[in-house]
């Protein structure tokens, strides 16, 4: 019986900008188990990164997370607000949402971790490698230390110890057992020559080597959940590979769950378990990567699996999905489904909204979730909508 | 060049800034009145009363000593009075040392200022973006003798480029003939508002400052075309062209010119006030080619400034007054266009 | 050896770019040396007509690079490129605008290879502009498709200007032909009857006048339409060719999404008639669903017009599917080439081998796969290792035939040799763990003399004498890798698989 460490419920970010609102992520749902790897797939414009970002409360104004719980299991934390904060506990399970900010953020290090695309630009290029995780480390283990876990603002690097640095810099705020540790972390994920290396700066690092920093650094807290989003799409692919196996061992050993988000269906399929599509702010399908795969339901995954070409088995033409990715502007998403205008299969009934229903699944112990009306009907293509009426669902403000 | 989005941003940004507002009011209001001064002066600022001269602004009265001889019983008394002198309302900001109605030289000021700060500024761009773009464009020794050259330029002050070249050539001042007065339509309007007519018929170009300054402030448009020539031609769309088989010239004048007109465009409005304070300075030192200049006015105001404080003051508020509103105006275009992002933010 | 292939159309010959660094004045002030990036380091290629050869590999392994410069884009450092059996870096100004029309690029980024302050239209005529198109071709004949109304009592005889087909395009057949009508239209004047010309296509740039004179019709049909009126006619036409809308010719850009501005660089690389377009990177910035959009169309235009294409790229899938022939590049040259079956199914070269086997497919079976990755990192350009340029890394490696050593350990001993070279060992540590003991952990595997020699130099190099260590594991560990470069000149077939291991 596995558990889950994540429960993702109604989540909901919105953007306020001059040009009007966009809903980038709309009611998503999903379930992240102990020790596995979740991927969510898309293309740009599908809500993932935003999504990615909702989870750890990096999202800035003028974007902001409308509705949604974000339920993470932790005994002693829920124990802790059972009487403050009633409606944010369920049995083991926090809701980080409703939490006070410095308890979310307190989080962010042995609860959540993440590592992103562009390590270049993640890393402080006037600090050398070593110190800025042993920086991380240093930092959670002040957190740790602090037996009443009050959170306070102070267990960071605040201003207060910037001056306090500037006036007796003898007094490191980095103690030595952190930039051991730091030094361990480094040949924990695969640098070679940890000590050398932790004395050199981003820019001499390639990106092969910085994104293992990165996957270091994030490693400092021992985090439940380690979010990546596009880890490897800026890197050749033979480093992708060392990254990605990097991250399948870790993963092991550290027993960590990964929420691992990309475009590229090959590194889904070779990393996670199980999987979730997104498409213009929602999760259109998700459920273990054999039923995706192999028996995809919605028509944006069929669409999507079709159009990449097989580098074991090249097609003479592939079947690309027609069309453009939908604008996210709230005045321009209607009451359809989203990807109607798009859809080979789109029906009579599709042009209201749809909820998720539960489709077949092969795989024990994991549902199959599709946000289509083709998970419990056939195809009925004397419902079929029209060119025509396609065209006035793309037109139709 | 300016396309849609460039105007929305311009006026997004306008709307939002009081500042950018109050700097295009001041811009507009020097606009309109150096465009129409012969309409908006009182008098002809050249007109000399030596009756009237130094009358203190509206509100304001000045004293004087008076000395006069009179003979009281046979001896000649010496009377000191003080004497007061009051505004009048034909001069309302006062007059200066030869009687010239304050105000209206300061209306036609706006003229020269207006002039020589549009037209160096153009000299200075134009001179400076050319060698800007080729020593950006071409890199290598171009760019090391042209910069080089831009450097020497800017370390040679203005001051004695400008008495080397009015001694080469004179104050080569043009008189250009008042529009307004050539169509004849000045003096019934004014007759009309009850105001005296005469206005002068024509004014002066002072060709030598123009030049001064362009040729000491094109610098600063070849250090920024420069830098955005760098850059732009690095882009993709550069090699695009490039392989369609378009020569250097098409290039730069078709691809690199215009994309970077933003930040010349920003410079150019700051250089106009910059160039208006240099005008003011050259004739205050008396190097201008005409007298109808608030620098020239404040130098002759210098002497008065305890007595007749008014006749410097009214022409160096003139000065603040356009230069706040075209730096504003700088800082509006600077902020609306900068960051010109195009292109498109991730979800 | 290579064979002169006379119906290439394209023929690299050891293409070489090198990129200088640190040759200024201050640098010679300083006294340092100048370094060159040896971007591309001698390739050698043909390319045939009709067909896409694919050009892959890894970030600085030269790629883009040898694209742009056999266009003359960059100044070559050496080598020849003869295209249609013209030396391209020998071509004076005239023949290089000719030449440019023949061979054309589309760009990988399609946020800035267009001209954001320029319309589409304008982005895509610009070619035209340059190069004073559409010009009339001397050799295609022009002729009207005439269409007499019946009531039209008279003989017509019909002149089409020589210029028409620089609005029209010249069918199968060579001849630029215009469907025109004829016919009887009712006047007011004394006559009654007037006589009408109509062109039925191309409206807005051509325009017909009817005379009657002798009892008989002449219809003349002219070129009315200004050249800027024409090209942008054209260049409606190619966006509408491509999958855009011609009524977008006056949008920007920016208002375009990724994949609908590569269309637009691909009408633009179109719009000179090209017979060779060189195809950098062309789909790897677009999404997943749009790229195959846009390959669909790439494959559509090389059948409707005859073209061939450069395909460089890194994805292999994508290479995969569209590209007849295959180059695998490495730091500069060229690793492996041949037909992409082949290749694919079959890689001779050890780095084509990695390749394939790290890229994760999108299937289930993919889960349980064990990737073999290549150990360390991409050498820098500035100083390539000697001999075959992927011995850092190849897992096949040769050790010299008089060792009896096993694979994997001879890679260790490599490996372990590499750092010595570049004095990466801590003198201190191995002295406190042993030499012997330092030589089970680093490079287990190996016995009797092999392990003596290693000991031998770990010693060495625990008394902080790299180059002597360095030296003893040269003497006894020697390899052809290191010593020779492979051959990597195509063969007769045209193929060239660049190791040792293949000689």
């Amino acid at each position: 019986m596995t558990d889950e460490i994540l429960k993702v419920r109604n989540l909901t970010t919105r953007f306020f900008t001059e040009e009007g609102q966009v809903n980038a992520v709309e009611s998503v749902d999903f379930d992240v188990r102990d020790g596995e790897t979740f991927g969510i797939v898309g293309e740009s414009g599908s809500g993932k990164s935003v999504t990615a970002l909702s989870l750890i409360d990096l999202v800035e104004t003028p974007g902001r997370i409308v509705e949604g719980e974000v339920w993470y299991r932790d005994a002693d934390l829920a124990e802790e607000h059972r009487e403050s904060h009633p409606d944010a506990v369920d049995g083991d399970y926090v809701d980080v949402r409703q939490l006070p900010e410095s308890t979310r953020r307190w989080l962010r290090g042995p609860a959540f971790a993440t590592i992103f695309q562009d390590p270049m630009s993640s890393l402080n290029p006037s600090i050398t490698v070593g110190e800025q995780i042993a920086e991380a480390v240093e930092v959670q283990r002040r957190a740790r230390a602090n037996p009443r876990r009050t959170r306070s603002r102070t267990q960071g690097y605040g201003l207060g110890r910037l001056l306090v640095d500037s006036v007796v810099p003898s007094r490191d705020y980095v103690s030595e057992e952190s930039h051991e540790r730091a030094v361990e972390l480094l040949e924990r994920v695969g640098i070679p020559d940890p000590e050398q290396r932790a004395e050199e700066y981003p820019h001499e690092f390639s990106g092969g080597m910085l994104q293992r920093a990165m996957v270091a650094q994030a490693l400092a807290g021992e985090p439940d959940v380690l979010i990546a989003d596009e880890p490897t799409t800026a890197l050749d692919v033979t480093i992708q590979a060392q990254i990605l196996n990097l991250l399948r061992d870790l993963q092991e050993e550290e027993d960590m769950s990964v929420v691992l988000i990309t475009h590229n269906l090959g590194v889904i399929a070779r990393m996670c378990q199980r999987v979730g599509v997104m498409y213009a702010g929602e999760v259109v399908e998700r459920g273990a990567l054999e039923d995706v795969f192999q028996n995809p339901v919605h028509p944006y995954t069929e669409g999507l699996l079709g159009s990449i070409p097989d580098i074991e088995d090249p097609a003479p033409r592939l079947s690309p999905i027609e069309g453009n990715v939908p604008s996210l502007l709230d005045s321009e998403m209607g009451e359809e489904c989203y990807f109607a205008d798009r859809c080979p299969k789109a029906m009579e009934s599709c042009l209201h909204r749809i909820d998720e229903h539960e489709a077949e699944s092969t795989v024990d112990d994991a549902a199959h979730h599709v946000r289509c009306v083709l998970a419990n009907r056939e195809y009925d293509e004397s419902e079929a909508l029209g060119p025509e009426a396609k065209q006035e669902v793309i037109t139709d403000d | 060049m300016i396309s849609p989005r460039t105007l929305r941003n311009l006026k997004k940004e306008l709307r939002s800034s009081a500042l950018a507002k109050l700097g295009i009011v001041l811009v507009l209001a020097m606009i309109l009145v150096a465009a129409f001064a012969p309409f908006i002066a009182l008098h002809n600022p050249t007109n000399q009363d030596l009756e009237e001269n130094n009358l203190p602004p509206l509100g304001f009265s000045r004293t004087t000593e008076e000395t006069s001889s009179e003979m009281v019983n046979g001896s000649l008394e010496i009377v000191n009075e003080t004497v007061r002198i009051n505004a009048t309302a034909s001069h309302p900001l006062g007059t200066n040392s030869l009687g010239q109605d304050v105000y209206s030289r300061a209306v036609y000021g706006a003229r020269t200022s207006m002039m020589v700060g549009v037209l160096g500024t153009v000299l200075a761009a134009v001179l400076g973006v050319s060698v800007g773009l080729v020593a950006g464009f071409y890199r290598g020794r171009v760019d090391d003798a042209l910069m080089r050259f831009a450097d020497v330029s800017l370390a040679f002050p203005s001051l004695v480029l400008a008495i080397a070249l009015i001694g080469l050539w004179g104050r080569a001042a043009v008189d250009v003939p008042d529009p307004f007065v050539a169509l004849g339509i000045v003096d019934p309007v004014r007759a009309a508002f009850g105001l005296p007519t005469g206005m002068p018929d024509s004014f002066v170009l002072p060709g030598t400052v123009i030049i001064v300054v362009g040729l000491v402030n094109w610098v600063w448009f070849a250090r920024i075309a420069r830098g955005e020539a760098l850059s732009i031609r690095e882009e993709e769309y550069v090699k695009a062209a490039r392989a369609l088989g378009a020569s250097d010239a098409r290039i730069i004048g078709r691809h690199v010119l215009p994309n970077a007109t933003t930040p010349i465009l920003v410079l150019a409005t700051i250089q106009v006030a910059a160039i208006i304070l240099l005008e003011s300075s050259l004739s205050f030192l008396g190097f201008s080619g005409t007298t109808l200049s608030w620098g020239f006015d404040i130098s002759q105001g210098r002497g008065y400034l305890s007595s007749a404080w008014w006749i410097a003051t009214v022409p160096g508020l003139a000065i603040v007054f356009a230069v706040i509103g075209v730096n504003l105006v700088g800082d509006w275009l600077r902020d609306a266009l900068d960051p010109g992002i195009e292109g498109e933010g991730g979800v | 050896m290579t064979d002169r292939d006379d119906d290439a159309l394209l023929q690299v010959r050891n293409l070489r770019k090198y990129y200088e660094d640190g040759g200024g004045l201050l640098d010679r002030f300083l006294g340092n040396e100048a370094t060159s990036v040896k971007a591309v380091d001698g390739v050698s290629f043909d390319v045939h007509e009709g067909e896409t050869l694919g050009l892959v590999g890894e970030s600085g392994c030269g790629k883009s690079t040898t694209g742009e410069t056999l266009l003359r884009l960059r100044e070559a450092t050496g080598g020849t490129v003869a295209f249609d059996g013209e030396e391209v870096f020998d071509l004076d100004d005239e023949s290089l605008s000719a030449f440019r029309r023949r061979a054309q690029i589309v760009f990988q980024d399609p946020f800035s290879s267009l001209d954001p302050r320029m319309t589409v239209g304008a982005i895509v005529a610009e070619g035209m502009r340059i190069h004073g198109l559409p010009e009339s071709d001397p050799t295609v004949a022009t002729d009207a498709e005439l269409t007499v109304a019946d009531e039209t009592d008279r003989t017509v005889d019909v002149t089409v200007a020589d210029d028409l087909d620089r609005v029209v395009e010249a069918g199968d057949d060579g001849v630029a032909r215009v469907p025109v009508t004829v016919q009887r239209v009712e006047t007011d004047d004394e006559d009654g009857v007037a006589y009408d010309a109509t062109v039925d296509e191309y409206e807005e740039l051509l325009g017909a006048t009817v005379e009657e004179r002798d009892g008989e019709l002449h219809v003349a049909v002219t070129v009315t339409g200004s050249a800027r009126q024409i090209r942008n006619a054209r260049a409606g036409a190619l966006l509408e060719r491509v999958g855009l809308s011609a009524d977008q010719v006056d949008r920007y850009p920016h208002e375009f999404s990724g994949g609908q501005r590569q269309r637009v660089g691909i009408a633009r690389a179109l719009a000179l008639d090209p017979e060779f377009i060189v195809l950098d990177e062309p789909v790897s910035a677009l999404d997943v669903s749009v790229q195959a959009q846009v390959l669909n169309l790439l494959d559509d235009l090389q059948d409707e017009f005859g073209l061939t294409y450069l395909f460089i790229a890194h994805d292999l899938s994508v290479v995969r599917h569209i590209c007849d022939r295959v180059a695998v590049m490495y730091l500069g040259k060229v690793a492996e080439l041949g037909p992409t079956d082949e290749i694919f199914e079959n890689p001779d070269h050890p780095y084509t081998e990695a390749l394939l086997e790290s890229v994760p497919r999108a299937e289930v079976e993919e889960q349980g796969r064990r990737v073999a990755t290549l150990s360390g990192d991409v050498p820098s350009p500035r100083n390539p290792p000697s001999g075959c340029r992927f011995r850092t890394r190849c897992p096949k490696v040769i050790p010299p035939d008089d060792v009896d050593i096993e694979q994997s350990a001879f890679r260790d001993v490599m490996d372990l040799r590499e750092d010595v070279a570049a004095e990466r060992l801590d003198p201190a540590e191995i002295r406190e763990t042993e030499p012997a003991e330092y030589r089970k952990q680093e490079v287990p595997g190996i016995t009797g003399e092999n392990a003596a020699v290693v000991d031998e130099a770990l010693e060495a190099v625990a008394d902080g004498e790299f180059d002597t260590a360095a030296e003893t594991l040269r003497e006894r560990f020697e390899t052809v890798c290191e010593t020779t470069p492979p051959d990597d000149e195509p063969g007769a077939d045209g193929e060239v698989v660049a190791c040792h291991l293949h000689d």
